[in-house]
């Protein structure tokens, strides 16, 4: 038990000419909520789909649990819990069927996998709808029921893609409750997810991607502290008439004042010891809506880091 | 896990019970085709068109289709679940992303649709040979030897694994369901009335039949004919030849094609 959950060495994925992970080290310790975050297309998807030994890796070596995924990939999937993106319930089946099912894979009984399903479905407050069909579930029952899927097994490892994407604000707390349950039982999550709230709020060590490499990584408070510091200042502009070169008058001031900023669409963010200087020069300047001072957060590191430019 | 060529015969019975599963719960849908078929073509054919028809190959007319409606549909059970119904799993379901994330690989997933398209094929063939031994009771003539009945299931199964193994290939490379059409509509249509099913290959040009004896049914419906009479196996026999040639190539060929669909 004292291997990391996983451990890569140079790990690398292509897709033909596209290098989609490009020689990746990363070791996350046991009983953690360790999170992966990154732009569409930065590799996060190929990364834990090869973490949960579904897609070869094409270069350098994988652990997961201390065990090797290209030559062992049975063992692997026998131990960890997949929660994927999408939603590949069974349509024809019940909810408590669906467990039922997926417990055979892992060689479960009937009785064991009964047991279980019961219990997961009260888990995740699901026991009344254990005989509908899945296409009368809404769409934060099916994830529900997907995350209950996947714990199926009580797996040492729980990988989950982009948990709460699509889900109403209700729904999205009560899939946070499932992981920090689990979280709680001292075994070791690793999530994926675009929602930097989310992030700071689950996880307990985080790594952002691009480009299939790990810009940084640390604490979620670490991370932001070291990035861009405490405070952020945004300034709204229109984007239309002077709107467009006041914020670019703010961005050559940042620069003077050796502020680090973001710009998007319709606003430049600064971070810095400076700031407040950079926002009382600014305050009263008409073609700027608004000056809006904040804590800094999440979102305001991944956005530092991984550029401002649209994707895909 | 115990594996054979890396497949796992417990995590191939679990993908199988699966989708018997499937198909238990909608059974009442699923019986329907391979009862009322046979008895729609013994009527219409067999007996309607039969009657203006002497003898076709030196049986009555109703004699010489139900071995070849056997043969047909033990065609479409596999080729229809290994291709249509295959992609829907794949592709709308994702059901075989989802067995794959388990213990289960993915070559025990491809292993386990190729014996469920068999199954069908075995059911089709169950279903229809006791439809037609029925209409042959009513009608007071004896559609298909006794031994021959009891053989039909047995034979479905290669000849299945064959037709599945072919699905599997198309599967792996299918843009959308659409595009199914196109095979159907080239070899399974025209095999389906070329394949000596309907008129006996002797009354085709010379060469018109070395194609004919290329084609997978035509073998399928020799062998289900010699059953179905109770004589000439030793002309069935290189068609059994053919079949059990075509069908592990068919298979691997499936199996290996249709891995990209899961893993990338």
């Amino acid at each position: 038990m004292t291997e990391p959950a996983i451990r890569a060495t140079g790990l690398t994925k292509h897709f033909g000419d596209l290098v989609a992970v490009n020689g990746v080290d990363l070791e996350v310790p046991r009983g953690i909520c360790f999170g992966l975050l990154g732009p569409n297309g930065a590799g996060k998807t190929t990364m834990i789909r090869m973490m949960q030994a579904s897609s070869p890796i094409s270069g350098g070596s994988l652990e997961v649990l201390g065990t090797d995924v290209t030559t062992k990939g049975r063992n692997v999937r026998s131990r960890i819990g997949v929660i994927p993106q999408e939603d590949n319930l069974d349509p024809d089946f019940s909810a408590v069927f669906n467990l039922v099912v997926y417990a055979r894979y892992f060689g479960m009984t009937k009785k064991q996998a009964m047991d279980k399903a019961t219990l997961l479905l009260e888990d995740v407050g699901l026991t009344e709808k254990a005989n509908e069909k899945i296409p009368n579930l809404s769409g934060g029952m099916k994830r529900r029921l997907i995350v209950a899927r996947g714990l199926m097994n009580d797996p040492e490892l729980l990988i989950l893609d982009e948990p709460t994407t699509g889900l109403d604000p209700q729904a999205r707390h009560r899939v946070w409750d499932q992981i920090r349950n689990y979280r709680r039982s001292g075994r070791t999550i690793l999530l994926t997810t675009h929602y930097m709230d989310e992030a700071e709020l689950l996880c307990d060590d985080l790594a952002i991607i691009d480009a299939g490499q790990i810009l940084v990584r640390g604490p979620p408070r670490t991370l932001i502290h070291d990035t861009v510091g405490n405070e952020a200042i945004e300034f709204v502009a229109s984007l239309f008439d002077g709107g467009d070169q006041a914020l670019d008058r703010i961005e050559s001031r940042a620069v003077e004042l050796d502020l680090k900023t973001s710009r998007i669409a319709d606003r430049i963010i600064a971070y810095g010891k400076n700031i407040a200087k950079l926002a009382s020069e600014f305050e009263s300047d008409k073609e700027v809506n608004d000056v809006i001072k904040r804590r800094a957060t999440l979102e305001d590191v991944f956005l530092q880091l991984t550029g401002r430019q649209l994707r895909e | 896990m115990k594996e054979i060529f890396g497949v796992s015969p417990a995590m191939v019975a679990a993908v199988w019970r699966r989708h018997a599963d499937v198909w238990v719960r909608t059974w009442k849908t699923n019986l329907l085709p391979p009862i009322f078929e046979p008895i729609l073509y013994l009527l219409g054919f067999g007996f309607g068109v039969g009657a203006y028809i002497q003898t076709m190959g030196g049986v009555s007319y109703v004699e010489f289709i139900a071995p070849s409606i056997l043969a047909i549909s033990m065609m479409f059970g596999a080729f229809f679940e290994a291709t249509y119904a295959a992609f829907v799993r794949m592709y709308y379901q994702g059901t075989w992303q989802a067995i794959a994330a388990t213990p289960a690989s993915p070559e025990d997933v491809l292993v386990g649709e190729l014996f469920w398209a068999t199954t069908r094929s075995v059911t089709n063939a169950t279903l229809m040979t006791i439809a037609i031994l029925i209409v042959g009771f009513i009608v007071d003539m004896q559609l298909l030897s006794w031994s021959g009945a009891i053989m039909m299931p047995i034979v479905a199964i290669p000849i299945g694994l064959m037709f599945a193994g072919m699905g599997l290939i198309l599967t792996s490379y299918t843009p959308s369901i659409d595009w199914f059409n196109i095979p159907f509509f080239l070899f399974i249509n025209p095999m389906f009335i070329l394949a000596g099913t309907f008129f006996p290959l002797d009354e085709f040009p010379e060469t018109v039949q070395y194609i004919a004896y290329c084609l997978p049914l035509t073998h399928a419906a020799l062998i289900t004919r010699a059953l179905a009479y109770g004589t000439g196996f030793e002309q069935a026999m290189p068609s059994l030849l053919y079949i059990f040639l075509l069908m592990p190539v068919m298979m691997i060929f499936g199996v290996r094609m249709c891995r990209k669909r899961i893993v990338s």
